[in-house]
Parts: structure tokens; sequence; C-alpha cells
């Protein structure tokens, strides 16, 4: 237990390091966050044509309320998280690249759903948008990480016992 | 156990919004606690910068000895700015609302607990100390100069701090500690015993 503590905060470290390191930031970060824009505005305008898109901004046509994808609403955190769990428990490689490349997923579907909710919030409510934006939302997001992680060790295969035969 | 995760899942969903709620309407004396350490922390590591840490309920409002000129004006006065300290602080409901979701039967370390909120407390004090420090160094700086002589090493430093108290530390402190706290719970679904 105690060597899965020191891995998990270890590779957590590491890796919050390295994110934020400025070239990571231009190369992966915020290409990234331009796609969830991306995504998310295909997403919505499958029902509301009323929307615009540039760079990580989405902005309504209707009102000119626009919500802008920074760090920390792009997901990245809760991702870390899992990876670093993940990487940290014992457990084959194939089945932890498994585990990150769903959980990566899973968590990614959370936040458009997270960014969609936050653009029609704060065209509706100003104060449910903070709340919404400032907490719940982060804390949502989270708890997909830990609930992505506890299924994912629910559904270890268990180790298989080889029996030696002598004589 | 598929069961036993998606009842886990219930729990944490419906105390979510109790310890939110009762979060949220003690903010008044949860930040004049806040108010009083940040003081001490500001006076002790800058105590020709800062004058008061006060509480106004949900914000915080910072007063500083800077002077601060007002643009087209020959006025001046001293720098005081809000913060609000509630953006580094919800890990705790979140936390309290986790923990609560573990069934009765599981044996859960009290001293744990304690130990763990303590944690999250202080890293609300760590956010908070260092989005006044970046307000102080960067946000105002055109209005006030350099405050504090800082190469680029520990310029770049005070932005990391900040953003780990920002980005990282409210929402990943707690579900660390969870972890930690909870691992009776969270380790039997595991074939794998750590």
């Amino acid at each position: 237990m105690i060597r899965f503590f020191l891995l998990f905060i270890g590779i957590q470290t590491s890796l919050f390091f390295i994110e934020m390191l400025l070239p990571v930031q231009k190369a992966i970060i915020i290409p990234f966050t331009e796609s969830l824009a991306t995504i998310s505005g295909y997403l919505i305008q499958l029902f509301d044509q009323q929307i615009i898109v540039n760079g990580i901004i989405l902005r309504s046509l209707d009102n000119g309320f626009a919500v802008s994808i920074q760090s920390g609403c792009n997901g990245v955190e809760a991702v870390i998280i899992l990876i670093s769990g993940i990487l940290a428990f014992p457990a084959s490689i194939r089945y932890k690249a498994i585990g990150v490349i769903a959980g990566t997923c899973a968590i990614q579907a959370i936040n458009l759903l997270r960014i969609i909710s936050l653009y029609y919030l704060g065209q509706w409510n100003t104060t449910a948008f903070e709340w919404a934006h400032l907490y719940l939302w982060q804390v949502l997001v989270m708890l997909d990480a830990l609930i992505v992680f506890l299924i994912w060790i629910y559904k270890i295969p268990k180790p298989t016992l080889v029996v030696e035969q002598n004589g | 156990m598929g069961n036993h995760l998606f009842y886990f899942v219930i729990r944490v969903l419906l105390w979510l919004p109790i310890m939110f709620l009762l979060w949220y309407y003690l903010q008044t004396p949860i930040n004049a606690v806040v108010a009083l350490m940040v003081e001490q922390l500001t006076l002790f590591f800058s105590p020709d910068i800062f004058t008061a840490i006060k509480s106004t309920g949900r914000q915080l409002e910072i007063v500083t000895q800077l002077i601060i000129n007002l643009e087209q004006s020959e006025q001046q006065g001293y720098l005081v700015f809000m913060i609000n300290p509630m953006i580094y602080g919800f890990g705790l409901p979140f936390f309290i609302a986790i923990i609560l979701a573990i069934p009765e039967a599981i044996d859960i370390n009290l001293p744990h607990i304690a130990l763990s909120v303590m944690i999250i407390l202080l890293s609300q004090l760590w956010g908070i100390i260092f989005d006044i420090y970046k307000s102080v160094i960067f946000v105002f700086h055109s209005n006030i100069g350099d405050v504090l002589i800082l190469n680029t090493f520990q310029t770049s430093l005070f932005a990391y701090a900040y953003q780990m108290g920002s980005l990282i530390f409210p929402v990943v402190i707690p579900v660390v500690l969870w972890l930690w706290v909870g691992k009776e719970f969270w380790q039997q679904w595991s074939a794998i015993k750590l």
C-alpha cells in the first residue's frame, strides 16, 4: 500500500509539472483544448445552429454570450490523476493501457457535458453558472475519475495460479 | 461488487448537495478563521507589504501598504483587493461527502479523517496565499511596480505554486486522501491486494 501511494504521488507530481511547462502547453494542452471546443461546438450544432467556435471560445450568435475553455476546464487534471492511479497499481501493462485509454475517454465525455451545460447555464443564470463552473463540475469530473479508477480495479483479472506438479 | 459501487455512487450524489449547502452556509465563520490564519502568514512573510486580511462574509479583503496611482488622476491610495477563498476550499465538502458515502460496516480511522481535513484546510491556505502574491506580483504590477525583487526562476516558482494551489490541490487532494482513508473499502474490489 505504501508503495502504491509513493508511486501514485510521485507520478502525479511529475505529470503535473510536465503539464505546466510552456512547451508542453503550446504543443499539447492548448491544441487539445481547442479540439475540445471544436467537438463541443459540433455537438451543440446538432440541435442549436446559433453557435460559433473560435479557438477555445464558444459564442452564441443569439445573445453574444461566450465561454472560454481554460486550464482547469479541459479535464487534464482529472486524466492525470487517473493515469497516476492506474500506473501505480500493480497490473499488466496491457490492462493499464486499456484503463488509461478507456478512462481518458470517459473523463472527456463528462468534460464535454460540463462545457455544453455551462454554455447554456451561463445564458440562463449567472449565479447558477458560477456555482456550477467554480465548484460543482470540478467535483463531478474528479468524482468521475475516481469512479473510473474503482471500476478499473474491480475489473482487473484475477492473477492466474500456476500449480507445479512434481514427479 | 458492481452493486456496491453503484450504491456508493448514489450515496456520494446524495451527500454532495447536503455537504455543499452546509459548507456554503457556514462560510462566514469558516472564512473568519481562514482570514486570521492568512493574515498571520502574510504578515509573517511580508510585513512591509500587507496590513491586514479581513473576512467580509464570503470574500477576503486584502489590505496592503502598497501605494497605487489612480489612472488619469493625481490621487494615490493603498492597494486593497478581494479574493474568493471558496474556490480553494470546496475540496472540504467533496471529501466529507465521499467519506460519508463509505458504508458504515467499513472501519474508518477517525484520526486519519481529522488529519485529512487539516491537510485540505492547509491546501486552501496555500491557494489563497499564492493567489494574493500572484495579484501583487503580476496582476497589479503595472500600477504598483516591482514589489518583490525576483529572478526568473523565482517568478516561475511563484507561478507554479499558484497553479498548483488553484488548479490541482482543491480537487486532487480530497481524492488522494480518500484513497488513503478509505483503503479498506476500495481494496476489497480488487483481485490484487496491495
